[in-house]
């Protein structure tokens, strides 16, 4: 792991500012809403959020909103467009001298992993295509949570979403794997990606301290523990979180100089088990009957990931 | 901040937002639009409709347009890449698809620039979900629409069919017959749209292939002078800031709950977003010269229609005049507003009332119907759908049977 000189090194190091006010209506234990809160304690007030429909737009409910920045809504499958389209018109403004330096912003697009995954994928390349200088924030609960849990491109195999329960005929519910929105971002090489997880606030925030300094696209994947949608108790998202680091299911890592870097590896995994049988989402691979090689085919995928690291 | 002042026709908002008679840095002179419109020598040039839209982009001091670079219907976006190369815009980009393009658009009216896109047919279906988003946030952007078949079997073919699905998207829609039409409409347009008491996207169409590919006589304004550019702080809902609707507003969405005070807020504000439509008729008629044309209107028999159809009904008149048959011709600029006290004062002596159109919808004929007295007298139709002509002969031959006069069949013409 490389150490970045000025890096936040404990809790005590990160910004005491919160740009996000607390008492939202997002579920309790959101592990999303832990996620952006830490982001815009990096990023600061002056952040314009494009979002997408999801389980965030709930956050910005008239006549309330949590948010000390700004936020736009424009259509589900199209918050990157709009951030382009805000970026460029904020730049034409500054060179032509009619937008002070100070009320300029960062353009942060929001969106689940729905959104992310599948409707709005195709303008999210082009946005990194044309090198648009912006945020992506990607709250990944691995289902369309807003709506009550549907399976989406993010949807791992093995978890039971309302579109994809698990039966008879269909034993392992989604049948199909997480699409890997990193390696495909990754594809385009943009300046910077991330994937971030709340359990983990230093390193979270020190990617964000670093993704801050370029420009460009900047892509985070942001693990969100789902308490309605995956079934557990909301005092335990930190606990899943965990898991599904120490597990290696969700393996915390950066993009950036055309380089992957692992930024907490665990040294000696957890065995998926433990991560799946904490969630209702995986119980048919336990309940009536433990299903063996479904969940040897999860630890398996997990292995040869790492495998190619180690 | 603005003043109102008196144009030759009615009362227009004069921007004041850069100082009038300045150049701006393509050397072309600030202008206050009764003076552009009204009062500068006009040149005759002979042009195709994509190169009218080019010609007026050029004296509009657009911002920013956004492109969906395929070109089936019309060459108009790839033209206005070349205004751009010249410096005549702040910023062009080619989008990834129609509905990227829409919110593109949207993003950066968000940001306070004048903005123009241009789309056709299956596009403007695809980009459909932003129209209305673009009304309800009050962005005055504007698309030229250059109408073509959607239906499948594909079709590159005129169809007005489109226009149909953009009634009820709160957008202005102001329907072009000839290239001049849409020359004027288009720097018009922008000024309509954007007056504080409306501020609404404006959908300026005309039917593709017939409009955009012939080359037709038109009156341009000089190419010295340009439009004062948009004035974001002359919007009703102020230009983004971090404090201020729009922004401040769509941070708190009105819809994304359910209790009456966001049922409320949703309601009045569609209706005002419709109260701004009705208020834009005032500056509409005064920069168009009203919102429909009459020529004799006293004859029992009235074609009434928009676009190209008015061009063929006019056609079809003549022929029909030679055999001492008398037809009067009604034909509407604007379909939102819908000019309803115009064509019921129009049509009121008309005891048949023809709708050719451009589709086999047949929208025009029930927005017509929804409005008069005795809608029985209104004939709709003839109608064609994309891949075909309207020829004057089939509008000639419709009103002919109607009448209970034997017509030879139109079979075999080629029509």
């Amino acid at each position: 792991m490389t150490v970045h000189p000025g890096e936040h090194k404990k809790i005590q190091d990160l910004h005491p500012e919160e740009a996000i006010a607390p008492g939202s209506a997002l579920c309790a234990g959101c592990g999303g809403l832990e996620g952006i809160r830490l982001a815009l304690k990096e990023l600061g007030e002056n952040v314009l959020i494009a979002n997408a429909a999801g389980c965030f737009t709930l956050l910005s409910v008239f006549p309330f909103t949590p948010f000390k920045g700004s936020w736009l809504y424009t259509t589900m499958a199209a918050p990157v467009p709009a951030a382009q389209g805000v970026r460029d018109a904020l730049d034409i403004r500054r060179e032509a001298g009619r937008l002070a330096e100070e009320d300029d912003f960062q353009v942060m697009v929001v969106a689940g992993d729905g959104s992310s995954a599948d409707m709005g994928l195709a303008p999210t390349s082009a946005a990194i295509h044309r090198r648009l200088d912006f945020f992506y924030f990607c709250y990944d609960n691995e289902a369309y949570g807003n709506t009550g849990f549907q399976l989406s491109g993010a949807s791992p195999y093995g978890s039971a979403t309302q579109t994809a329960p698990a039966t008879a005929g269909h034993p392992a519910g989604a049948e199909l794997g997480k699409k890997d929105l990193f390696e495909i971002w990754k594809a385009q090489n943009p300046p910077y990606i991330a994937t971030v997880s709340p359990r983990e606030p230093i390193d979270l925030s020190n990617k964000f301290a670093r993704a801050k300094s370029l420009h460009g696209a900047r892509l985070f994947l942001c693990l969100s523990p789902c308490p309605t949608g995956w079934g557990f108790d909301p005092r335990e998202t930190h606990l899943i979180a965990k898991l599904a680091v120490d597990t290696g299911i969700f393996p915390l890592k950066e993009y950036i100089d055309g380089q992957v870097v692992h930024t907490r590896v665990p040294k000696k995994r957890v065995p998926v088990e433990n991560y799946l049988e904490r969630q209702k989402r995986f119980r048919h691979l336990f309940q009536p009957k433990r299903q063996d090689e479904i969940i040897t085919r999860i630890q398996q995928g997990v292995d040869s990931y790492w495998a190619r690291y180690e | 901040m603005n003043k109102q002042v008196e144009s030759p026709k009615g009362r227009i908002i004069k921007s004041r937002h850069v100082k009038l008679g300045t150049k701006n840095k393509k050397g072309q002179t600030f202008t206050d639009v009764n003076e552009m419109f009204f009062e500068a020598e006009r040149t005759a040039s002979f042009l195709t409709g994509s190169e009218v839209i080019r010609e007026a982009i050029k004296r509009a001091s657009v911002g920013m347009s956004i492109a969906y670079p395929i070109t089936p219907q019309s060459e108009a976006a790839a033209l206005i890449g070349e205004l751009y190369a010249e410096g005549y815009l702040d910023d062009y980009f080619r989008g990834e698809s129609e509905f990227a393009v829409m919110s593109q658009c949207a993003g950066a009216a968000f940001g306070g620039m004048r903005v123009f896109t241009t789309t056709a047919g299956p596009g403007t279906l695809r980009a459909m979900e932003n129209f209305s988003m673009w009304a309800g946030s009050r962005l005055p952007i504007q698309v030229c629409v250059t109408m073509r078949g959607v239906n499948s079997p594909l079709s590159i073919q005129p169809d007005t069919l489109e226009l149909s699905y953009l009634l009820e998207s709160g957008m202005l829609l102001w329907h072009a017959e000839t290239a001049q039409d849409l020359y004027d409409f288009i720097l018009k347009g922008f000024i309509v749209a954007e007056q504080p008491d409306v501020h609404l996207p404006i959908a300026v169409c005309c039917d593709g292939f017939f409009v955009t590919h012939t080359k037709d006589t038109v009156e341009l304004t000089p190419e010295d002078l340009c439009l004062t550019p948009y004035d974001p702080y002359k919007s009703p809902v102020p230009c983004m800031d971090m404090e201020c609707p729009p922004i401040r507003m769509m941070r708190d969405p009105f819809v994304m709950k359910s209790n009456y005070i966001s049922y409320s807020t949703h309601a009045s504000w569609q209706q005002e977003v419709r109260a701004a439509i009705e208020r834009s008729r005032k500056h509409t008629a005064a920069l168009i010269g009203g919102l429909i044309d009459v020529e004799n209107n006293d004859r029992d028999i009235l074609i009434v229609s928009s676009g190209t159809a008015v061009s063929q009904g006019r056609e079809a008149i003549r022929l029909l005049e030679e055999e001492g048959i008398k037809v009067g011709l009604v034909k509407i600029k604007t379909i939102r507003p819908f000019p309803h006290e115009e064509v019921r004062e129009a049509v009121k002596n008309a005891k048949h009332i023809f709708v050719p159109e451009f589709n086999m919808a047949g929208w025009l004929a029930r927005e017509i119907k929804s409005v008069i007295n005795d809608n029985d007298r209104v004939i709709c139709g003839p109608q064609v759908a994309g891949g075909m002509t309207l020829p004057s002969e089939v509008i000639v031959e419709e009103i002919k049977k109607y009448l209970g006069i034997k017509v030879g069949s139109l079979a075999g013409r080629g029509s």
